[in-house]
């Protein structure tokens, strides 16, 4: 899968497109890629208020996967995603080995669908309380049964959620072993009680120096591409990632703060690259094999 | 009147004016490249963040419109407002229209019917100014709209914005208007109610809005809540400010603010 550019927006800060599209200034069809909200199987509620809070210079959610289900969303919100000729990366999540693997094969037979991203940090119920992404076992658990079901390319998104560190290089090589064609982190970062929130992920700029340093651990050990992200706000940001090594970026907090960054910084990039010489776009084009 | 427009504007707006109205409120009008005719009462305004450490937009209800800007009541709570009330002639990022406005459709009432809490007031100043106009230019001697607007002490209270014949205020604390809660003056005005047809929009603290939408539902008035929750995006994008209610999750942002009383499921609030 070749990107025009390696931008794009992180799972749930674009929601699928729809509210994004409708800003006078914004072109759909001039990202990298779209990456809707996580899907799972059943419609949820989520969690309840409140979800938000500002902290450490950046926000924690605690959105608790609220979605209409991936039926909805392939009736619906793909077909829109579709209409703007980019591929669409189809971000879902379930709470058991079971349920990736239907999430997968639904998305498996959609034709619009790109490549399938799976988000495993949220709980795994069956296991108990860990997330899927916080131990190498469960996580080439899960990337075993999503690629057995699809042919699609598959992105497996880490949590930094780990201990120790060093961590994060195993889970990785253990995904890699396991079929995925790529990686994509960070999601956020684990807080707690903050805001009247009992359990959160922090995103933002503060976790910045987090997403690079696990970044660069795992692409010491894997030779599949990295999506990287967490905390990138502006064109310096995107840089530093690409120049650690990520083949694509993922924008999100910095969406809401402002709407159309993702096309500023696609303008500063190619401005960047004419300013630089750089005519072959091969370091900085998003390659997901 | 106007529905709202589909597309969102985001544009670099110019404080023009920025006065202080009462104690921690103030005035600030903001230039708006696009005719203002496409806000509708209920709807806001999100502004980037001001403060170095924030990452969320801010909503800031609209409260008057003029021919190529418009103006926001803010009252000063916390790092970006403080930072908002001392601006002048600065540039900052904003979009909207945000959110559905003005809710009323059915216009056969005899009385309209404002009530704001502290800054909820905000919002309902376009509501007045609208449907003023409204029955001036109906002169059908129906839709008189009546304001009432509460807060804890006089020096809270904005005196610039409603005609003197068509507000009655309350203070917590007595020192103007009538004496007690803005509830209290509601229940003994709407007491005095016998045949007329009465609707109601409110916008303040949510105890006070779920104390008025329960007498609301009681004695058969439709009644319209503004809501708030805290914001991200504005825009309908996170769910951060998605809530219960009877008929569904909802974002407060997008499928609101602006809600008719029975769809809210109070204790699911902030
Ligand atoms: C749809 C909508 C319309 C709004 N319209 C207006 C308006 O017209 N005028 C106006 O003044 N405000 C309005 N608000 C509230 C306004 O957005 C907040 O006051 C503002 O975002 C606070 O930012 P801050 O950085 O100054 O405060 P912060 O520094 O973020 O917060 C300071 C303190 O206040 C608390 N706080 C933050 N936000 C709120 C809130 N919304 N209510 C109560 N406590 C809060 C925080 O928890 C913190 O303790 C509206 C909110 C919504 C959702
Ligand atoms: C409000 C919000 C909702 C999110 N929802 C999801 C989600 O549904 N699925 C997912 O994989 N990641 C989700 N994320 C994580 C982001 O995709 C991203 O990994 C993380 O926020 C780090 O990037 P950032 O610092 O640029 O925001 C969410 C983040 C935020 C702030
Ligand atoms: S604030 Fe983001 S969905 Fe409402």
């Amino acid at each position: 899968m070749a990107l025009q550019n390696p931008i794009m927006p992180a799972s749930g800060t674009f929601g699928f497109g729809e509210e994004v599209a409708a800003f006078a200034g914004m072109d759909l069809s001039r990202l990298g890629a779209m990456v809707g909200k996580t899907a799972t199987l059943e419609p949820r509620d989520g969690n309840p208020q409140p979800r938000i809070c500002e902290c450490e210079g950046g926000m924690v959610n605690s959105i608790g996967l609220e979605g209409k289900g991936i039926d909805y969303i392939l009736e619906y919100n793909v077909p829109f995603m579709a209409s703007f000729g980019v591929p669409i990366i189809f971000n879902i999540s379930g709470f058991s080995l079971n349920d990736f693997a239907l999430l997968a094969q639904k998305a498996n037979s959609v034709k619009a669908i790109s490549a399938i991203e799976g988000n495993i940090s949220c709980p795994n119920v069956e296991g108990g309380k860990i997330p899927f992404g916080s131990t190498a076992k469960a996580a080439s658990e899960v990337t075993t049964v999503i690629c057995e079901v699809t042919d699609l390319p598959v992105i497996i998104k880490l949590t930094p959620n780990v201990e120790p560190k060093s961590m994060i290089g195993e889970i990785a090589s253990a995904v890699e072993e396991a079929g995925a064609d790529a990686i994509s982190m960070i999601n956020t970062v684990k807080r707690q009680n903050i805001g009247g929130i009992p359990f959160c992920g922090l995103s933002g700029p503060p976790i910045k120096p987090i997403a690079l340093e696990l970044i660069k651990i795992v692409l010491e050990q894997i030779s599949i591409p990295v999506i990287g992200m967490g905390g990138i706000s502006c064109l310096e940001d995107v840089l530093e990632f690409l120049q650690l090594g990520c083949s694509a970026v993922a924008i999100g907090t910095a969406n809401f703060s402002n709407p159309l960054i993702m096309m500023e910084i696609i303008n500063g990039l190619e401005k960047y690259c004419q300013d630089n010489q750089i005519y072959d776009l091969t370091q900085l084009r998003g390659i997901v094999e | 009147m106007k529905m709202t427009e589909e597309i969102m504007e985001v544009w670099s707006g110019e404080i023009l004016k920025n006065l202080q109205r009462a104690t921690d409120i103030f005035e600030v009008e903001i230039s708006c490249p696009f005719d203002t005719k496409r806000f509708s009462p209920g709807q806001f305004v999100s502004i980037a963040p001001l403060a170095q450490e924030s990452v969320m937009s801010r909503p800031f209800s609209i409260s008057s419109v003029h021919d190529s800007s418009f103006s926001i009541l803010i009252k000063t709570i916390g790092k970006n407002t403080d930072l908002l009330s001392e601006m002048q002639k600065e540039q900052i990022k904003v979009w909207g229209p945000c959110g559905k406005g003005n809710p009323i459709t059915d216009l056969r009432f005899d009385e309209l019917w404002l009530i704001g809490g502290g800054i909820g007031i905000a919002p309902l100043v376009f509501f007045n100014k609208v449907f003023s106009d409204y029955e001036k230019e109906c002169r059908s001697g129906r839709g008189r709209v009546r304001v009432f607007y509460g807060s804890q002490s006089e020096e809270d209270l904005d005196f610039n914005l409603f005609p003197a014949d068509s507000v009655e205020y309350s203070t917590d604390d007595g020192t103007f208007g009538s004496p007690g809660k803005i509830t209290e003056l509601f229940i003994k005005e709407i007491e005095m109610i016998r045949s007329k047809k009465i609707t109601v929009v409110t916008c303040g603290p949510n105890i006070m809005m779920r104390q008025i939408a329960r007498i609301c539902k009681h004695r058969d008035v439709p009644c319209f809540v503004i809501l708030e929750q805290p914001m991200a995006c504005g825009t309908g994008i996170c769910l951060g400010c998605s809530v219960k209610m009877k008929s569904g999750m909802k974002r407060i942002c997008k499928d609101g603010p602006v809600f008719p009383a029975e769809e809210v499921i109070w204790d699911e609030l902030t």
